[in-house]
């Protein structure tokens, strides 16, 4: 009862014309930067921020969450028409679903992972509806320890699980929280790192360091690139996949989005691992392990709903603790603070409507990328026919016009320029752009929450570990940090090994 | 005869080891010399940013010299076997840097070329510059494609930001 009642002050907020409206513009926009290889969800959320200030939270995070989960719906088109994924997760997609395109099967790939997509994200949705207020309670006694060590959890996890190697992303998760601490301390009122320069006295813009990195880095690297590539060979009539299909399907998905929607929630794993390990236990589980890479059904469904359902799940953390997961939850979490909204385990009980309004959207997002995805599909593979190097010069625009806008500075333009370039350089040295994104945002909670545990403590580091919540987030930092380093000495060990016999050329 | 498995210190390991080195210095002597540190129950200003660039500063030495710890691999390695996603150091950065040229000169050009003419000329002579500039770092050059891009974006811009969202951007203004 307690659950329809919440519901219901959701629905007021989320099933409005302006929440309608939004919600359809965000899924809408998530699933054009989906589709399309090279455009990710996250610069598109970072060049909408600036559009965003001009609504009230609530449609503001309704659009931007919109253009996330959107996204994770359209990227499994390029995956399985061109072998190219059009997000992140959706490459583990490529595997399977280029070879079901190559048999003719593409529209039955398409169909099938739409429906996995689908209940990965109503399982995600459910546990947002349904954990999320728990573990707000939970975290309602949470203090200044707890807070400190579970960023540090949250900065460390992601560093473990980003991709790249360990040092790299940690190495960039600390830069981000070094550009985080520019401009005036809250404690002592003094500016550090500001180098006199005004406009940088009140933090550096998280606009223009998303949008730096990511957009222009991301134009810079790929201008070159002409990216004309017709889907071939894909009828745009949409057949229903046979009764065999459907059969292999449902216990891959269920699978998926299960596991999906626990990587969301943890910090650092996010949509990307969800889809990898959905993946590789499908292949694990399977009787013909061999079988995959050749088209297996199952190796579609799998990864695409647990990312979906990663991507539901993963604003859990953001929206009860205020502590992102990934990236795109940082800049989400950015998005929150621009206007005023700190979320705190209070959010969801004093700010109910955002939050339950939030839920609610969800639902109204997913069914209508379902339509997108099954009956309106072919228009959407048409997209694909888009050139970048028509692409590229609009989101320059884009950027340019939207960080301007902020503040009215002509200053800020300069500033996505330096970022940028610092974006691509950082590229060609395989350091990261998302930990370092995690670090600026999370950096003044680190060092407020530091500050005044140690102030609490009269100076003993000790506060970190006798306080049994705080001492299991670290527990768990320093367990991840060892698995790392087990795993670099044990590739060390066998590489010493193999220098043995060496090769000729 | 060559031994493919002796590799050596990667350059790219080296710059971006010496660089997060040298952000790490940085941050670590300003703190120290410029703000006033506290002590552990009352920090300073300097206190996080001193943590911080210390930390920078081991992870910058980490990421130069821990291949050459575990140093002699190469191709002997299974590629394969690696996990995903293990950074693919054989791309060579120069051949990456000739490929991208063009672009590394002209999106910064076209960006700042913008910032140069937003305020002083409007912004339609702005969104002109920006795409007559960045339509040549594409690999090939198209005049229709240049001729839709400089009536299209225009548009698009006036729509969103000026009708869509009332801001209050001056489409053309007399320079002199």
């Amino acid at each position: 009862m307690e659950l329809l009642n919440h519901l219901a002050v959701g629905a007021s907020v989320a099933l409005t014309w302006n929440g309608l409206f939004y919600c359809f513009i965000g899924v809408t926009l998530g699933m054009f930067v989906g589709v399309l290889p090279g455009v990710g969800p996250l610069p598109a959320i970072a060049m909408l921020l600036p559009v965003t200030f001009y609504l009230d939270p609530i449609q503001a995070m309704i659009m931007l969450s919109g253009v996330y989960y959107g996204g994770q719906y359209g990227g499994k088109t390029a995956s399985i028409l061109l072998n190219l994924p059009g997000t992140a997760p959706a490459a583990v997609t490529c595997l399977d679903g280029y070879p079901m395109a190559k048999q003719g099967r593409a529209d039955i790939a398409l169909f099938v992972t739409t429906i996995s997509s689908f209940v990965g994200s109503l399982l995600g949705i459910i546990l947002v509806g349904g954990f999320a207020p728990l573990l707000a309670k939970f975290a309602l006694s949470f203090g200044a320890a707890e807070y400190f060590s579970l960023v540090v959890l949250a900065l460390i996890g992601a560093s473990a699980m980003g991709g790249s190697s360990f040092a790299r992303s940690l190495s960039m998760v600390f830069f981000g929280l070094l550009l985080g601490i520019v401009g005036e301390d809250v404690t002592s009122g003094r500016e550090r790192f500001t180098f006199g320069i005004p406009q940088i006295a009140d933090r550096l813009d998280l606009v223009a360091v998303a949008m730096g990195l990511f957009g222009v880095a991301e134009v810079i690297s790929t201008a070159r690139k002409s990216r004309v590539h017709a889907a071939e060979g894909f009828s745009y009539k949409v057949r229903l996949p046979s009764r065999e299909d459907m059969r292999r399907t449902w216990k891959p998905t269920l699978r998926g989005a299960g596991m999906g929607a626990i990587c969301g929630i943890l910090p650092g794993a996010g949509a990307t691992m969800a889809s990898f390990l959905a993946y590789a236990v499908e292949r694990w589980v399977s009787k013909t392990p061999e079988k995959f890479g050749t088209g297996m059904i199952e190796g579609v469904t799998a990864p695409e709903a647990a990312d979906n359902a990663a991507a539901q799940s993963s604003f859990i953390p953001t929206l009860t603790l205020g502590i992102p997961g990934s990236a795109v939850m940082a800049v989400m979490l950015g998005a929150l603070m621009i206007h005023g909204i700190t979320p705190t385990p209070r959010l969801i009980t004093d700010n109910a409507e955002l939050f339950w309004g939030l839920v609610v959207s969800f639902l109204l997002g997913n069914a209508i990328l379902l339509v997108f995805n099954i009956p309106m599909i072919g228009i959407w593979v048409r997209l694909l026919q888009i050139p970048y190097t028509i692409l590229y010069p609009i989101i320059l625009a884009f950027i340019c016009i939207g960080v301007y806008s902020i503040n009215s500075s002509v200053f800020d333009i300069y500033l996505v320029l330096l970022f940028g370039l610092m974006g691509y350089g950082m590229r060609l040295l395989h350091l990261p752009p998302a930990p370092l994104i995690l670090g600026f945002i999370l950096s003044p909670m680190l060092e407020q929450n530091f500050r005044r545990a140690m102030l609490l403590s009269r100076g003993s580091f000790e506060v970190f570990v006798e306080r049994p919540i705080s001492a299991a987030f670290l527990a768990a930092s320093a367990l991840i940090v060892l698995a790392v380093l087990a795993a670099t000495v044990r590739r060390a060990l066998r590489n010493r090994k193999s220098i043995r016999k060496p090769v000729e050329v | 005869m060559k031994l493919v498995n002796f590799r050596r210190i990667e350059i790219t390991d080296l710059i971006a080891g010496g660089l997060v080195t040298v952000v790490g210095l940085f941050a670590a002597i300003r703190s120290l010399a410029s703000y006033p540190l506290g002590s552990a129950s009352r920090m300073g200003p300097g206190y996080y940013p001193m943590l911080i660039g210390g930390v920078l500063i081991v992870l910058g030495l980490c990421i130069a010299f821990a291949r050459a710890f575990q140093q002699p691999t190469g191709e002997v390695v299974d590629r394969e076997a690696m996990p995903l996603g293990e950074d693919d150091e054989e791309e060579d950065i120069r051949s990456v840097l000739r490929d991208t040229a063009p672009s590394i000169v002209l999106v910064p050009c076209a960006i700042a070329l913008f910032g140069f003419l937003l305020e002083r000329a409007g912004l339609i002579p702005a969104c002109v510059g920006l795409t007559v500039v960045s339509v040549f770092a594409a690999s090939h050059f198209s005049w229709v494609r240049l001729v839709e891009l400089i009536v299209a974006i225009p548009i698009i811009a006036y729509l969103i930001f000026v009708v869509g969202l009332g801001l209050p951007f001056e489409l053309v203004k007399g320079w002199f």
